[in-house]
């Protein structure tokens, strides 16, 4: 299990930011046109940007004014300078208050970060040798491992306390977290022999006892993240999958980008941002469907696939680093891009 | 102990030195033994140097992206990791045509996170911080905190072939990579 792709949205900092600017249950209405119209009551937090959107003709105008908007206000609202970043569903490192989590292979190390300058190594844990990811929702703390997903209670930040572990077979196993809801992606692989593919929904409205209550079947799942009613599911080489994933029991295929091959996935604001086998990809999904920005190439290959924008500078002609760090840059024999793997 | 002593006994009925033969015998049993535990070695690691390491952390010109990392975001700021390498500084405040601005070497490097001003990422053992501005993007490195992270060398590990490793020395410096032995350059 590997989490977290919300973290601003999750995490009790950011989340108090964000209220602040979005007071409540803002009215999703403003999707208009969008096939995907979150009920009112939806706890959903995604589509505060909606009302702008409607607003403003182009929609990412205002998005980038929202986000500025909301992250001004965080900054300025956050004693201590706490406006902090967002990292996907597969990562190891998770921020939580004034405090970082890391994983490292089989423990967590916790550091205090009151003094930005001098983090001071409070605590760590043995959690298990095949763990890979962390995601944080205000106090819980979900850990991916091979073997199952952890949650720890971090209420008090240096002693993590466990409150459930659920195994599944053997897996690799992001993890994103949308209020009650845990969305866990299994997929087999050379380093995760057996297990499934699949993506898992738990209810972990009561924390000590996740509950499984829907199995989708997947073809070889890596990273995903939640945003509002959206889903998004890096399947390998099947492509990015978008669910409707209001109701968790019975979430709905609503598009596939086929050609991207997923790693990592940050969706936030109406912005998918997606670390694939051959690029960083950008998607506007504001009105509900993917809307191709931007697209850097990964891995020298040819600019593009059928002529989309590549919209990054040529690299600069700089040293490639050759002087300054001579065993640093090993030959580039291109490792064989197999499985991506998780670290 | 058990087996020292089997050992010795077997020798002394050979009616030789029994001091040097169950020396011998001793080496020949536990380099069968290993063996047969082990295939031999078929990488060995290329270091490199504490000294060179600590010093390591720097920010570059950007340069072209190798490999797909985990993504992290910061204001209209993306951050990518190349796995192992480091980070590349990515303005995304018109996410139609994001600038790729600067590129943070950091051998060893996978996670990432920003709080404040501070951008944290590990490097091996190490913690090393960079300093990060939003908006216009800035960063710069700041300190290295030493010694947080257990010494780990599975990050570089090759996937997907067979891998028995030489010893490791920990006094040379950190495993950057793994090289492949030839066959026969294996055996000791």
């Amino acid at each position: 299990m590997k989490p977290r792709v919300l973290k601003w949205k999750t995490n009790a900092a950011p989340r108090a930011c964000w209220q602040k600017v979005a007071p409540a249950n803002a009215p999703l209405v403003a999707l208009a046109n969008a096939p995907l119209v979150a009920p009112a009551n939806a706890p959903l937090v995604a589509p505060a940007n909606a009302p702008l959107v409607a607003l403003a003709n182009a929609p990412l105008v205002a998005l980038v004014l929202l986000l500025s908007f909301v992250l001004a206000a965080c900054a300025g609202s956050a004693g201590g300078g706490g406006m902090t970043g967002t990292g996907g569903s597969m990562a190891r490192f998770a921020l939580h208050g004034e405090h970082l989590y890391t994983l490292g292979r089989s423990e967590l190390v916790i550091f205090d970060l009151r003094d930005g300058l001098s983090p001071e190594q409070i605590g760590s844990q043995r959690i298990g040798w095949d763990v890979e990811t962390l995601f944080l929702s205000g106090n819980r703390l979900f850990v991916g491992a091979r073997s199952g997903m952890y949650i720890y209670d971090v209420s008090v930040p240096q002693a993590p306390r466990q409150l459930a572990f659920t195994g599944h077979l053997y897996a690799c196993d992001p993890v994103v977290v949308r209020g009650d809801t845990a969305f866990v992606t299994l997929r087999k692989g050379s380093q995760c022999r057996g297990g499934s593919n699949e993506l898992r929904v738990y209810d972990v409205s009561n924390p000590t006892q996740p509950e499984l209550i829907a199995t989708y079947p997947m073809k070889n799942p890596w990273g995903l993240g939640v945003d509002g009613p959206w889903l998004f599911v890096a399947d390998g080489r099947a492509g990015l999958k978008v669910f409707d994933s209001r109701d968790p029991r019975r979430i709905v295929e609503v598009q596939r980008l086929r050609r991207v091959t997923g790693y990592d996935v940050i969706p936030s604001g109406g912005l998918l941002i997606i670390s694939a086998a051959d690029g960083l990809y950008q998607y506007d999904y504001s009105q509900g469907r993917l809307r191709r920005l931007s697209r850097i190439p990964i891995g020298g290959g040819p600019g593009s696939l059928r002529g989309m924008p590549v919209a990054i500078p040529p690299p600069a002609p700089g040293p490639k680093a050759p002087a300054r760090t001579p065993p640093a840059s090993p030959p580039v024999k291109k490792q064989r891009r197999g499985p991506l793997e998780m670290r | 102990m058990l087996a020292k002593n089997i050992e010795g006994f077997q020798c002394c009925q050979l009616r030789v030195n029994p001091v040097a033969v169950g020396l011998l015998c001793l080496a020949g049993l536990a380099s069968v033994a290993t063996s047969a535990k082990r295939p031999p070695p078929t990488h060995r690691p290329v270091y490199m140097g504490w000294k060179e390491f600590r010093a390591s952390a720097e920010v570059q010109a950007p340069r072209e992206i190798q490999k797909r990392g985990k993504i992290y975001t910061f204001g209209t700021a993306l951050f990518l990791s190349e796995p192992g390498e480091g980070i590349h500084v990515i303005d995304n405040s018109s996410p139609e045509a994001p600038r790729q601005v600067a590129f943070l070497r950091i051998p060893g490097n996978f996670d990432l996170a920003i709080r404040g001003r501070y951008l944290y990422a590990d490097s091996f053992v190490d913690l090393v911080i960079f300093e990060v501005s939003p908006a216009p993007i800035g960063v710069r490195y700041a300190r290295r905190v030493k010694n947080v992270f257990p010494y780990d060398m599975t990050g570089t590990m090759p996937r997907n072939q067979r891998f028995w490793p030489t010893g490791v020395d920990r006094g040379q410096g950190v495993v950057l990579r793994w090289e492949a032995l030839e066959k026969k350059e294996g055996r000791p």
